[in-house]
């Protein structure tokens, strides 16, 4: 149950985090493409994390 | 109240069984008997020969009706000798027709470089005597002087063909199959557009049984209001132009321009109306949010956030008085040709986020029922290969063409072959698989990816502009597979079909060119579309091949690495969001596709959705309506068809009277 809920938190937090960043270097950083890799690279880790969590942990009702 | 999460598993799943046709419930039957094969030549060495020489004098092949032609003929002898066609064998002959129509077409090149060769354009751009020899015989070879692809000096430029042919047929049968099992079978995309050709083939069919069912009504509706649209859209036009200086449309074709209308608060925004209202039976068949959530992003991409690049002078070539063409291009250049690269690799992100857990499953996927997600289980008796063998035979395919390839051109560097082989066509392939699966159409083309290789390879020969390199899509081909299984005909016979039709129409196309070649030179005012527009394409094709010789291209130029980073962080932003959201994926699809489109391209289909969601569906009833509308539609597409085919041959004849001045 720990687990279940673990993976959508974590997803979650990495897709809050990865956004953010990329708001912040589109309108502080003059949309340079280092920092949106960066943030692209977050968002990636982010959304494989939430399909793994979806097909492998998530409860089915 | 907390919004429920409905994985994508399920997502795609419910959509998925919407567009099964027969609640997935089918048997699976061989559609290659000897009548098919028989009407296929028939086809092939008629309509071929047509349809080449239509292209030559007119600039359209009929290829769209051509297949809807064949199957009426074949049907209603069918039912004049009382015996019945099964909707394999028609869905057979209609992919046959299809590939004989379009096979003719490929000998072209042959035609065109020997017409190349010899224009001032190649000679003048220094190209004429640097065409090699696997292209086409020098100018001064008797095998062009008399107009003959029977002599000797076509056999390399032939051989070389048929063997790529051979390859590229093993290559795209092998690659499309392995792609159709992933998308289909493993992950359920619903391929929105597949049960419209499939349904065209089973609507037909029952025209010669006993039992007529709602279905041959449907598509005789379909079929009259396509007739209608043809003629108000296409026949009238076209028999005005013969007649008449300027044609007459009742509709402007292809959209009505209001770009220079919103340029006052809306400046860098684009917005023509497409007239093609016949694109109404496509939106009843696509997904509802799909549609919804594109032309909404399109509305926002270009009455609020182009403006504001406009603002901010990332559109900087934009001014005012410019149509759609003026600021689409402008606005290209300036940043969306860069964004939508990015937004297409997030299609490949996010497909292959949803496809790698399922493959970390693929032992418990061995064991799941057949037709549910997340399983490769096949259903009996379609006629299915193994994907090992599949994905080796695609392997020998690609390694016999990056051989051949490098035999032509031996100092390309082999690394940018092996790259476009073994990376770029996967990658490109499986997105488009994805998308056809979702949206029913491409969304992944990176520009001018041949000359960014050539300026990296630094390879200056101009004999790389002759090869075809080896970056291919087999995405679309996985429609196909689709269609073939909705019909019930077993892949085994579809595969068997083509291959046994193949030689006849590679030979037949050669003999047909000679043919066509001997009456007159091409171009010459016997095939007036030639005529006119091959001396600019030679133009043309010079401009393009001597683009690198300084080492600059402005359209390179345009692609600039902040604005791919923005349109893929964006779009994965987007799916992000979502996600957190919980809404379903099938909006990530509709906003990216239509962040940066025209909105006016969409009303048609927005119509159709909004008619089909808030009428349609509560009249007929949910289940009902996706029966009926993609009989509709591939009745309504047969219409349309048919009348392009029947104003072409009436411009035809037009064409081929001399007036004599007596």
């Amino acid at each position: 149950m720990r687990m279940v809920n673990f993976g959508e938190k974590l997803a979650s937090f990495f897709i809050i985090i990865g956004v953010i960043l990329w708001v912040i270097s589109i309108f502080f950083l003059g949309g340079r493409w280092q920092p949106q890799v960066l943030s692209a690279a977050i968002l990636v880790v982010a959304i494989f994390i939430a399909h793994i969590w979806e097909e492998l942990f998530q409860q089915k009702k | 109240m907390a919004r429920e999460r409905i994985s994508q598993a399920e997502e795609w799943q419910a959509w998925a069984q919407r567009y099964d046709m027969e609640g997935g419930i089918r048997t699976f039957e061989s559609g290659l008997t000897l009548k098919v094969f028989l009407g296929a030549l028939f086809v092939g060495l008629l309509m071929m020969p047509g349809s080449i020489y239509l292209q030559l004098v007119s600039g359209q092949t009929g290829a769209g009706a051509a297949p809807w032609v064949a199957v009426i003929l074949f049907t209603e002898l069918a039912r004049r000798s009382f015996t019945t066609a099964r909707r394999q064998e028609l869905f057979l002959l209609l992919g046959l027709t299809g590939a004989a129509v379009g096979s003719g077409l490929q000998y072209r090149g042959f035609i065109w470089y020997a017409y190349f060769v010899q224009t001032p354009q190649a000679e003048s751009y220094e190209i004429a005597d640097k065409i090699p020899f696997w292209v086409t015989p020098s100018p001064d070879s008797i095998a062009i002087a008399e107009r003959s692809l029977l002599h000797m000096d076509w056999w390399t430029p032939i051989w070389i063909f048929l063997v790529m042919r051979l390859l590229g047929t093993i290559r795209h049968i092998s690659a499309g199959y392995f792609l159709f099992r992933l998308t289909a079978d493993l992950e359920r995309l619903p391929y929105p557009l597949a049960p419209i050709e499939a349904q065209g083939a089973t609507a037909l069919a029952e025209t010669t049984g006993r039992a007529e069912t709602w279905r041959w009504r449907v598509f005789s509706i379909g079929s009259m209001a396509g007739l209608l649209w043809g003629f108000l859209y296409i026949g009238i036009p076209s028999l005005t132009g013969v007649m008449m200086s300027e044609p007459i449309e009742i509709l402007k074709i292809p959209f009505i321009d209001f770009t220079p209308s919103i340029e006052g608060f809306a400046p860098t925004g684009v917005f023509a109306l497409s007239t093609d209202f016949g694109q109404i039976l496509f939106g009843f068949v696509l997904p509802f949010p799909i549609v919804m959530t594109e032309f909404i992003a399109a509305m926002f991409t270009q009455f609020f956030l182009n403006p504001q690049l406009y603002q901010h002078e990332i559109l900087y070539q934009w001014r005012a008085g410019l149509d759609v063409r003026g600021v689409g291009l402008f606005n290209g250049l300036d940043f969306w040709i860069s964004a939508n690269m990015g937004k297409a690799f997030s299609f490949a992100i996010v497909g292959l986020a949803a496809s790698v857990p399922m493959l970390m499953k693929f032992r418990s996927a061995r064991q799941e029922t057949t037709g549910t997600r997340g399983s490769l289980q096949t259903p009996p008796g379609r006629g299915d290969f193994p994907l090992w063998l599949m994905a080796g035979l695609w392997l020998i395919g690609m390694i016999g063409f990056v051989w051949m390839v490098h035999w032509m051109v031996p100092n390309f560097p082999m690394k940018f072959l092996l790259g476009f082989a073994f990376i770029y066509t996967p990658l490109n392939s499986y997105v488009t698989a994805r998308t056809f699966g979702v949206l029913g159409r491409d969304l992944f083309e990176i520009p001018y990816i041949h000359e960014t290789t050539f300026i990296l390879s630094r390879y200056e020969e101009i004999d790389i502009w002759f090869v075809e390199l080896p970056n291919e899509d087999y995405g679309r081909g996985t429609q196909g597979w689709r269609v073939c299984e909705l019909t019930g005909t077993t892949f085994t016979s579809n595969i068997a079909a083509h291959l046994l039709i193949m030689p006849i129409l590679l030979i037949s196309g050669i003999l047909v060119w000679h043919f066509i070649w001997k009456i007159a030179p091409i171009p010459s005012a016997q095939y007036p579309f030639a005529q006119t527009w091959w001396p600019i394409y030679a133009t043309n094709e010079c401009l393009w091949k001597t683009s690198l010789r300084d080492g600059s291209s402005q359209m390179l130029q345009a692609i600039r690495g902040d604005y791919v980073a923005t349109g893929l962080t964006g779009s994965l932003a987007i799916y992000g969001l979502l996600w957190l959201a919980k809404m379903p994926s099938m909006w990530f699809y509709g906003i990216v596709g239509g962040i940066g489109a025209d909105p006016g391209m969409m009303i048609p289909r927005l119509i159709g959705a909004i008619i089909g969601r808030f009428y349609m569906i509560k009249r007929f009833g949910l289940k009902r309506w996706f029966m009926f509308n993609p009989v509709l539609a591939a009745g309504f597409t047969c219409g349309v068809g048919l009348i392009g085919m029947g104003t072409v041959a009436i411009a035809l004849v037009s064409k081929a009277v001399i007036v004599k001045p007596f």
